[in-house]
């Protein structure tokens, strides 16, 4: 009886119900657009930032990140590797194996970082061979080096130079060879300060006297709000002989940056939901307003207030949950091509971007957790709201509410 | 590992490595302070910077900051006679060599059992700042090389890596052999036989 | 005003007061937005300069100068001749606040526990604590005691790795300005801590005269460290001076830390997205409680057009009172802004709260909210602009209103 009126009174006054609808529907869809872009867009900052080469996890011989020296590398593990890229969410495994040694080119030396790649493996990740502006990308079984653009202009060689690296190898022994170069790579990020040097794995396993070591294993994944979820299932794969860390864990620095500013933007997110609730609740005054007279003839013919006051519930609730799910219907699509087309931004900070060989985009994020949670929020607010009609019904005095 | 070593006074050395195959050729050379190093493998010689003083000397125990220390036990310690003790059936003075304020020595204190008749170093325990034993060396066999009476094997025991000892074992010494005066440079590292 | 145009904004003025409820609601309504937008210009800027502080007054500072080749190859050859004259001149300009000399020199320590590859910074100890807050930054042990001799300070990730405690000597080793090894020994006289930990590991402290002495560089140093009054100054002060002393390299923060950039407009674009948001929920709050207010008056409106009144005019009405209601509710929305920004400029709003996986470094937690010279007149011109926009479709749904469907209501 009572949904039956509510709908009865609902399409009584269609423009009233459309509109007080119209500002659900619109909160919400602002809500899920806010919050996806937020997160899409720091979403693709990790990315970008792990991407550049420590991946999003690694897994290396237990005490390697705190003393990182070649004797703590580990043997290549068959496996290990199968059992970590069956674990679902998992995108790629980047075997390297890595290690300080000198460059020496003429009468030059500098410190550089080596690290020993499977060509293929690591350019899924980190689009190593994007980065390559003269000559080749190594190609598996060959012989050069793949050389950091910085380093290579103060060694003052050039594609087909040699570069000569020593260092100390595995259990200590001398670590020296000579490799033609075979292409140069351009990392735009000037805080690399030790020169990046890239041998092929197995390169790099004969120069350290390393076989058939490694020392990292990283991770790529697909999806990354799902990295809590990957890391749980990946932590029984692991044994006690290895030590798995998150790349928060590893980079904590930028961990920390990236929650201070997303603390910053609940701030910013609350603000919202005051206007919002504003929004709606002052449809839902007018309406109340509008209809004074309507509940004091109701209350005078004998309707009991409580039954008014649930009518209005009722009505508020259906209001409510329709604009919600218009709401998440309508902002679906939305989210979905913002994702596929992000907005790009410029000025200076498109620049600073550009520097690092990070594009200048905020796209969103299509995770249906965020559609849910501001629906949830939203229909919460609207609901809260919604009583305040409610309780005006409460104090209906039919003889001045009836009176224009 | 095998290798031949040069030494003139206190403060030069020349070692060239004979075996194994894989290091055969390499050179280091120290003069002072400093020390280079020639490498076949890539024909370069290299002078080592900082950085590299402190990595292992070819896969030993020692580091190739030790190869420039020799000089600092008489220079940078206060020695100070402590006692007498038997090792390796020898009688033994003991001293205890505690580092001077202003010297660049990583050690607490060092303590020294010379033997008594040769004057022969048999045995340096090397401690931390905190009392902890770090580094042992050991020096045992004694006999005539070269005509001189020196233990034939020198041990070098490190305190916290499990297993781990490097063992020199001298088979042949000549002493004062006649050297040309260019023999001791850098030019001469990648002649040397 | 002709008497048309008096009436008309009678009516207005009447409408306003006969729906109380209604008008505070957009009055309301504006001031929030007005009171939102403004907060958070304010929040943001505040955000942005405390991520700037932290690595200006930590880390890199306004300015840096350096010989032209050091940042390539820090070999010590590479000096700063004409440091004096430099710093003579940082410190005659009053936008100045610290101008500090240093000798950096990349070397090793040693212990018996081992050895690591260091950034050995040589430091005026009563410049650096006013420079990077280094003494404040202690967590054990003294900042260079007065009379101390070779006294180093470690960071806390180095002295684990080392197993170094208070009081503990270590061995400092570096390749002088001749390009001979010379090496010192140091003890350790306190143990500093930052968030950055890989700063932690690689950078120790002694007094400028020691490392002087260790690299052979009684004369001269190789790096000079400027910490200004305001930020803004900073690209200007190194423009000038490398104009002044064209061998020498001057660098800005912004170049000196440009990861700081590529956060700082993460957070900078999204900024605009989010106002927007925002601005569109305030306008379409107000397009839908004036709408409902024109729906609501079909009757009224109706009968005032019937008596002659002209479509224009009753446009303008609306328009009118949208306008009055908007002006009405800024100088709340303003003062309550101010306000939230003064008091929380004052105090800073500590995000440690929130997280308990931040770092307990009070002063890195803390954001304070401020205004710039021309964010509130910029807020105040959208908010306004915003909602007059929004008040157009209902004053247009007035506009069309037919007098004969709006009596028959």
């Amino acid at each position: 009886m009572i949904l039956w009126l509510t709908w009865r009174n609902l399409w009584r006054n269609p423009r009233r119900t459309v509109i007080t609808a119209a500002s659900v529907v619109f909160a919400v869809v602002l809500a899920v657009f806010m919050q996806s872009l937020q997160q899409g867009t720091f979403d693709r900052l990790v990315r970008n930032v792990v991407g550049f080469h420590s991946g999003y996890a690694q897994v290396h011989a237990r005490g390697y990140w705190d003393e990182p020296v070649i004797d703590n590398a580990f043997p290549a593990n068959d496996s290990l590797s199968a059992a970590i890229r069956a674990v679902a969410g998992v995108r790629g495994l980047v075997p390297r194996i890595e290690c300080y040694a000198l460059a020496l080119a003429g009468a030059l030396t500098r410190g550089c970082r080596v690290t020993g790649i499977l060509p293929a493996a690591e350019d899924a990740m980190t689009r190593l061979a994007s980065r390559v502006v003269r000559c080749s990308y190594l190609r598996d079984g060959s012989p050069s080096v793949l050389l950091a653009a910085g380093p290579a202009m103060r060694l003052g060689i050039d594609v087909g130079d040699t570069l000569v690296l020593l260092g100390q190898g595995y259990h200590g022994g001398i670590a020296a060879g000579r490799y033609p170069v075979a292409g140069i790579a351009a990392f735009r990020a000037p805080q690399l300060d030790a020169a990046m040097v890239y041998l092929t794995l197995e390169g790099a396993r004969t120069f350290l006297g390393a076989d058939g070591l490694l020392t990292s294993l990283a991770v790529d994944i697909g999806d990354p709000a799902r990295l809590g979820s990957i890391m749980a299932a990946l932590a029984p794969v692991v044994d006690d002989r290895y030590e798995l860390m998150t790349w928060q864990e590893m980079m904590p620095e930028i961990d920390q940056h990236i929650r201070s500013d997303a603390i910053g933007f609940y701030i910013w997110t609350g603000v919202l939901y005051l206007i919002i609730a504003f929004g709606i609740f002052s449809t839902l005054l007018m309406m109340t307003a509008e209809r004074r007279q309507e509940f004091g003839m109701l209350v005078a013919i004998g309707m009991r207030r409580g039954r008014v006051a649930a009518m209005l519930v009722a009505e508020s609730l259906l209001i409510s949950l329709t604009g919600v799910l218009a709401g998440m219907a309508l902002s679906v699509p939305l989210v979905l091509y913002v994702e596929r087309h992000p907005i790009r931004f410029g000025g200076e900070g498109a620049r600073a971007f550009e520097q690092w060989g990070f594009e200048p985009l905020m796209p969103t994020s299509a995770d249906p957790a965020i559609f849910l949670r501001q629906s949830a929020i939203v229909l919460a607010i609207a609901v809260v709201t919604g009583s305040y009609p409610a309780w005006k019904a409460m104090r209906i005095d039919p003889v001045t509410d009836m009176r224009r | 590992m095998r290798v031949k070593a040069w030494t003139q006074g206190r403060d030069v050395t020349l070692i060239l490595v004979t075996a194994p195959a894989k290091d055969k050729g390499i050179v280091f050379l120290r003069r002072g302070r400093e020390v280079w190093n020639w490498i076949p493998a890539i024909e370069r010689n290299i002078k080592l910077p900082p950085s590299m003083m402190g990595q292992s000397w070819i896969g030993t125990d020692f580091t190739n900051d030790d190869l420039v220390k020799e000089a600092s036990i008489v220079d940078d310690y206060e020695h100070r006679l402590e006692g007498e003790d038997s090792v390796g059936g020898r009688r033994c003075h003991r001293i205890r060599l505690t580092p001077k304020p202003e010297a660049s020595v990583v050690w607490g204190r060092l303590v020294m059992w010379v033997d008594q008749r040769d004057l022969l170093m048999l045995r340096t325990e090397y401690y931390d700042e905190a009392g902890g034993l770090a580094n042992t060396l050991l020096a045992s066999d004694v006999r005539m090389l070269g005509g001189r009476l020196l233990p034939g094997r020198v041990e070098m025991v490190p305190a916290d890596k499990k297993g781990h000892r490097t063992v020199m074992t001298y088979q042949d010494l000549v002493f004062d052999p006649p050297l040309p005066p260019w023999f001791f440079t850098t030019q001469q590292m990648s002649r040397v036989q | 005003m002709n008497t048309n145009q008096r009436d008309a904004a009678r009516v207005a003025w009447r409408n306003i007061w006969r729906n109380r409820s209604r008008s505070l609601v957009i009055v309301a309504s504006v001031g929030i937005g007005l009171w939102a937008g403004i907060f958070l210009i304010a929040f943001y800027n505040g955000m942005i300069r405390q991520r700037i502080r932290s690595a200006i007054d930590r880390e890199v500072s306004h300015l840096q100068v350096h010989h032209p080749r050091f940042s390539d190859d820090h070999d010590l050859r590479y000096h700063l001749g004409d440091a004096g004259a430099i710093l003579g001149r940082l410190r005659s300009d009053p936008g100045v606040l610290v101008a500090a000399p240093r000798i950096v020199a990349h070397g090793m320590v040693s212990t018996a526990a081992g050895s690591a590859g260091v950034v050995i910074n040589g430091v005026d100890p009563a410049l650096e604590a006013r420079l990077t807050l280094l003494s404040a930054k202690v967590a054990e042990g003294a900042y260079f005691t007065a009379g101390g001799r070779q006294e180093v300070i470690v960071g806390l990730r180095l002295a684990r790795k080392l197993r170094l405690a208070l009081h503990r000597k270590l061995v400092l080793t570096v390749s002088d300005r001749q390009g001979s090894l010379s090496s010192a020994a140091f003890r350790v006289a306190g143990i500093y801590r930052t968030p950055n930990t890989p700063y932690d590991e690689a950078n120790l402290f002694i007094r400028l005269p020691d490392a002087a002495a260790l690299c052979a560089m009684a004369d001269s140093v190789n790096e000079l460290a400027v910490l200004l009054h305001r930020d803004e100054a900073a690209d200007s002060l190194a423009a000038v001076l490398s104009a002044a002393f064209p061998t020498a390299e001057v660098k800005a923060w912004k170049d000196l830390a440009p990861e700081m950039q590529v956060l700082v407009a993460t957070t900078g674009s999204m900024l605009y997205v989010f106002m927007g948001v925002i601005l569109l929920a305030l306008g379409f709050g107000i397009v839908n409680t004036m709408l409902m207010a024109v729906l609501e008056r079909t009757r009224e409106i109706g009968m005032l057009l019937a008596l002659g009144m002209s479509r224009p005019r009753v446009f303008g009405m609306v328009l009118l009172e949208t306008f009055l209601l908007v002006m009405a509710g800024c100088p709340a929305g303003i003062a309550a802004a101010l306000a939230t920004v003064a008091l929380t400029g004052r105090q800073g709003i500590d995000f440690s709260v929130f997280s308990r996986a931040l770092e307990s470094f009070g002063w890195e937690t803390r954001v304070h909210p401020q205004l710039a010279s021309g964010d509130l007149r910029r807020i105040v011109l959208l908010v306004i602009l915003t909602a007059l926009v929004a008040a157009l479709l209902p004053a247009r749904r007035a506009f069309r209103l037919r007098p004969a469907d709006a009596m028959r209501k």
